[in-house]
């Protein structure tokens, strides 16, 4: 079992170095190397596999694998054989609407390239655990929706980068389009990790999150937010512009902290209650600090699923 | 100006570029694009006016600059009212060589051409080039017609000889940037046939030009010709003459005539020409003259001088008038000799009494030192020129006088008669190798090749001063080049005599001496005259040649002892030796004791001051070329033929010069070149960039 070492986690991320790395790859190695560093040794494969047979003991072999129970039965060394599974087919899916293009000034990148490094890094994580793993996404200008069908190849790896590099973030909420999109393509009962700001109305969306519930999919929601969004730290009164319909509003922001601050806690409560009624896990990842606590949560729900 | 030139329309379009560049600039600061918008939206809504200029005057800096870019890229096009179609270019050139004063033809030609370009009509572009020593643009191409024609009423008659193919080749160059459908040279000369010949074969450069030759040249010609003027300085009984000689020629017939020599405005003899008529058989140039009976061929007049002064003078025709005038005045000088001292070192008789006080005492004062005499060197005593035999070299205190004269840049002149091995030793320290034995001719020889251009065989190349080829030689040594200059060979190829390196000074050698043994020279005229020279030479006189054409140009190097930041060329008066009228002078900056200029088209004396000294440093003689008086013409040289020329039926017919005015609204006039030489587009473009300089720094402390 996967054992967390906060501290050392914290220590293994500098959201500068993160900033700095160029490509989805290489932030998504820095991440998973980094994580799965700051953990304390664990049987990490055993969460994939199960035991199906047993072997004599060989000299050289892992002594870790010795049933030492059936030696103390029956004073004979042998080594248990486990198989790996692959029933386990998992969905990414990002919002690409113009919300997610946001970066705030401490942040380590948008939240766009925030949710594709995370989804890299995940899905790199699946797939060394033979799992399957798919991508839905929608793309302005074009109406249809990207859809990569779940692969457990290493190739898909590869597949699901070069699909993510080349998408950026514009246009209006499309995340109930997404939603819709998913409820469509997903016959087979699957793990769906959605990476979104949520910038919705939630009645929009909280329909379409109950029929997937209904249609037997585990979902994930990691909610993707800039420290801007959630403390709304801005000093100087300013033009603000909405990215996604273009809005304009004259703020002053001494005036108008508390009551924004207010009105965002009322709509994150709204989401957390409903991702709470739905039984869906959901983690807020915030742009600017490590995001260990969503990638502690994929594992967590990962073996509860098992 | 029409919006329709492509250009106009690119132009306007630029002017958005500043709108375009402000208003961007004019993005606001104070923008934050914010994804969660929606929770405030009870906040006030800003106006939205991003489009509206932040800062008037940049911005209208900016237009102005830009506009005014516009204007200075579209001056070629703009142009007045009467802008008319060029329909043609035509490029005059005006033959203004001597020969073209032929029965004043070029005043009748310059007035023609003046009405002409007048008259012309306005689609027709036209430039005029001279054609005097040099092919020089009077006109160009955009110039306009008044100054054109301004340019050529104040054209003067030339002296000088050029070549039609310069002409005509700066006219191709001009009209390669012209604009006319058609393009046409259009000469106007006497076509005079040996002006045709020079770069015959050039290769085609008159490719889709039309040429014209107007000027049918006059068939019966009769001009009598004075050209090649020499003179030389003679001692006779003691006292100082001066010979003075003439070229005359002659083309048709003639009537009486004189030859007048003058020196200094005075008249020193006249010569009378007997009318062609009456002499048989004589073909001009190569008759010969013999106690002032003149035949066609060479004149000439001796007359006594003050060695000590300058010798200026000049040889005129008086008479019947001919159809040539400018041929008919040649000008000669003389510079005053200043007397040298030589110390002959030599046993030769010749030697001796050629540089005796009788034979020489006007030009050399001469030092005769015995054998085993002490040579004596001072500041004062010190010769100008040391002539000395071989066989004196035995001494070492010679070798040693010898070695420093030459090191203190004095002359030297050496006889080789005799080779030891001291002699070879010091021979080949002067970079002469000596042979082991002295060569004897199975029958006498004479000079076979001499370097003519060197100043003391450039004299020689007229029989005048006597003939070299009478010279035999019975012996001589055996000498070879090792570092030095042969400037004659014997007829078996043998070096005579060198001019070695061997110092500041310079040093002659003769692979003989001047005995009865080795050559027969003593006896011969050329001698004295050729003794003379080579002093003269090893001394360090000045050998710049003094004889020019109008218009020629000129590398003055500065003679040794003369120190000038300038050189001022002025006319020279020979009555009062002062300044003449009619010209300016032309003051030349020295560099690196060189000057180069170019003499005006006039004949006549020139004189050369140093930095605006009184007294004349040299006097230059600028005669027209006897070439200018063959007054035989080709009107319809092939070589145009050659240089590639349009051929077909029209190239002959000129278009005609009174064109009307067209009536169409725009055209190109100037082609870029000459808008480009145009001051208006300088300014509009000084002042756009200093605009957008302005504009540029005002924005960026705008910024700050």
């Amino acid at each position: 079992m996967a054992v967390l070492d906060h501290d050392r986690l914290i220590e293994r991320f500098d959201p500068k170095v993160m900033s700095l790395l160029q490509t989805l790859d290489l932030k998504a190695r820095y991440l998973v190397e980094g994580f799965l560093d700051g953990m304390h040794r664990s049987p990490f494969h055993g969460i994939s596999v199960e035991f199906s047979e047993y072997r004599d003991y060989q000299p050289g072999d892992d002594l870790r694998h010795l049933d030492w129970q059936l030696y103390a039965r029956s004073n004979r060394l042998c080594i248990k054989k486990y198989t790996q599974e692959t029933n386990v087919r998992v969905y990414v899916v990002i919002d690409t609407s113009g919300s997610m293009k946001y970066r705030g000034s401490e942040a380590w990148g948008s939240k766009l390239e925030v949710s594709k490094t995370l989804a890299v890094a995940l899905t790199s994580m699946m797939l060394r655990q033979n799992d399957a793993v798919g991508l839905l996404t929608h793309q302005e200008p074009s109406e249809a929706a990207t859809f990569i069908r779940p692969s457990q190849k290493q190739s898909q790896f590869n597949t699901i980068i070069q699909q993510l590099q080349g998408m950026s973030a514009a246009g209006s909420p499309r995340l109930s389009d997404l939603l819709q999109h998913m409820i469509r393509l997903i016959h087979r009962r699957s793990i769906v990790l959605f990476f979104s700001d949520l910038q919705e109305e939630s009645e929009g969306i909280t329909d379409a999150f109950q029929q997937l519930k209904f249609l037997g999919h585990e979902c994930m929601i990691f909610q993707v937010l800039d420290r801007d969004e959630l403390e709304f730290p801005f000093s100087q009164p300013a033009v603000f512009r909405d990215l996604e319909n273009g809005d304009r509003r004259m703020i002053d922001p001494a005036g108008a902290r508390t009551k924004y601050l207010k009105r965002f806690e009322a709509f994150m409560a709204e989401y957390r209650d409903m991702f709470q009624s739905l039984e869906m896990p959901h983690c807020v990842v915030r742009t600017d600090t490590e995001p260990w606590e969503a990638l502690t949560l994929f594992l967590k729900e990962r073996r509860r699923l098992m | 100006m029409s919006l329709l030139f492509p250009i106009m329309a690119f132009g306007s379009l630029l002017v958005g570029v500043p709108i375009y560049l402000h208003l961007r600039r004019r993005d606001e600061k104070n923008l934050v694009e914010f994804p969660t918008l929606r929770f405030l939206d009870d906040q006030p809504v800003a106006r939205a006016r991003p489009m509206w200029p932040r800062n008037w005057p940049l911005m209208l800096l900016r237009i102005i600059g830009m506009l005014l870019l516009i204007a200075a890229f579209t001056w070629p096009y703009f142009n007045n009212e009467q802008t008319v179609i060029v329909e043609e270019s035509r490029v005059y050139i005006l033959d203004n060589t001597l020969s073209a004063q032929t029965r004043d033809g070029f005043e009748t030609t310059r007035n023609r051409l003046a009405d002409e370009i007048e008259s012309s009509g306005m689609g027709v572009q036209i430039g005029v080039i001279e054609l005097g020593s040099t092919a020089r643009v009077m006109a160009r191409l955009g110039d306009g017609k008044p100054a054109a024609v301004l340019a050529v009423r104040d054209m003067v008659p030339g002296s000088g000889r050029g070549d039609f193919v310069d002409a005509f080749r700066t006219a191709a160059e001009m009209l390669s940037d012209s604009l006319g459908a058609k393009r046409r040279i259009v000469l106007l000369s006497d076509c005079q046939a040996n002006q045709w010949l020079l770069d015959a074969n050039s290769p085609p450069f008159l490719k889709d030009i039309e040429v014209k030759i107007e000027n049918a040249p006059e068939t019966e010609i009769a001009n009598l010709a004075l050209s090649s003027p020499r003179a030389r300085r003679l001692t006779r009984d003691g006292d100082s003459w001066v010979e003075v000689g003439v070229t005359v020629t002659l083309q048709g017939n003639h009537g009486p005539n004189e030859i007048v020599f003058r020196d200094r405005g005075q008249e020193m003899d006249r010569v009378q020409l007997e009318p062609a008529s009456n002499r048989d058989g004589t073909t001009p140039g190569q008759a010969s003259v013999a106690d002032n009976a003149i035949t066609y061929g060479t004149a000439f007049a001796q007359w006594k001088v003050d060695p000590t002064e300058w010798t200026v003078g000049e040889i005129i025709l008086e008479g019947d008038a001919d159809d040539l005038a400018g041929d008919n005045r040649v000008v000669f000088s003389l510079a005053p000799v200043r007397k040298g001292k030589v110390e002959l070192i030599a046993d030769s008789l010749f030697l001796r009494r050629a540089l005796s006080p009788e034979v020489i005492s006007n030009r050399w004062d001469t030092n005769n030192v015995v054998e085993d005499s002490p040579i004596v060197r001072t500041k004062e005593t010190a010769p100008d020129v040391l002539c000395l035999e071989s066989h004196r070299l035995q001494s070492a205190d010679v070798r040693s006088v010898v070695r420093s004269d030459l090191s203190a840049g004095r002359g030297v002149i050496l006889f080789v008669d005799k080779i030891t091995p001291v002699i070879s030793g010091f021979l080949r320290e002067m970079g002469i190798e000596a042979g082991a034995s002295q060569k004897q001719p199975a029958e006498p020889g004479t000079f076979r090749y001499v370097y003519a251009e060197h100043p003391i065989f450039a004299p020689f190349r007229t029989t005048e001063f006597g003939n070299l080829a009478e010279v035999d030689f019975t012996n001589y040594r055996r000498l070879k080049v090792k570092d030095a200059t042969s400037l004659a060979f014997s007829a078996a190829g043998d070096p005579l005599v060198f001019e070695a390196n061997a110092g500041p000074g310079r040093l002659i050698v003769f692979a003989f001496s001047f005995d009865r043994s080795d050559t027969n020279w003593p006896i011969q005229p050329t001698f004295i005259p050729f003794l003379d020279q080579a002093l003269q030479y090893v001394r360090g006189e000045a050998t710049t040649e003094t004889f020019f054409e109008p218009g020629e140009s000129v590398v003055w190097e500065l003679p040794s002892g003369t120190q000038a930041e300038k050189l001022v060329v002025t006319p020279l008066d020979p009555s009062t030796m002062g300044v003449a009228d009619g010209i300016e002078p032309i003051i030349i900056e020295v560099d690196d004791r060189k000057a180069s200029f170019s003499l005006p088209s006039q004949t006549g004396h020139f004189s050369i001051r140093y930095d605006l000294a009184d007294a004349s440093g040299a006097i230059l003689d600028v005669n027209p070329s006897p070439l200018e008086s063959e007054l035989v013409y080709e009107p319809e040289p092939r070589v145009l033929d050659n240089w590639g020329r349009r051929t077909d039926d029209t190239a002959n017919e000129l278009t005609q010069t009174n064109d009307a005015p067209s009536d169409l609204p725009t055209a190109i006039k100037l082609s870029k070149m000459e808008a480009l030489q145009q001051l208006n587009w300088w300014y509009i473009l000084a002042t756009a960039m200093a605009l957008l300089m302005v504009e540029t720094i005002w924005g960026v402390h705008q910024e700050k």
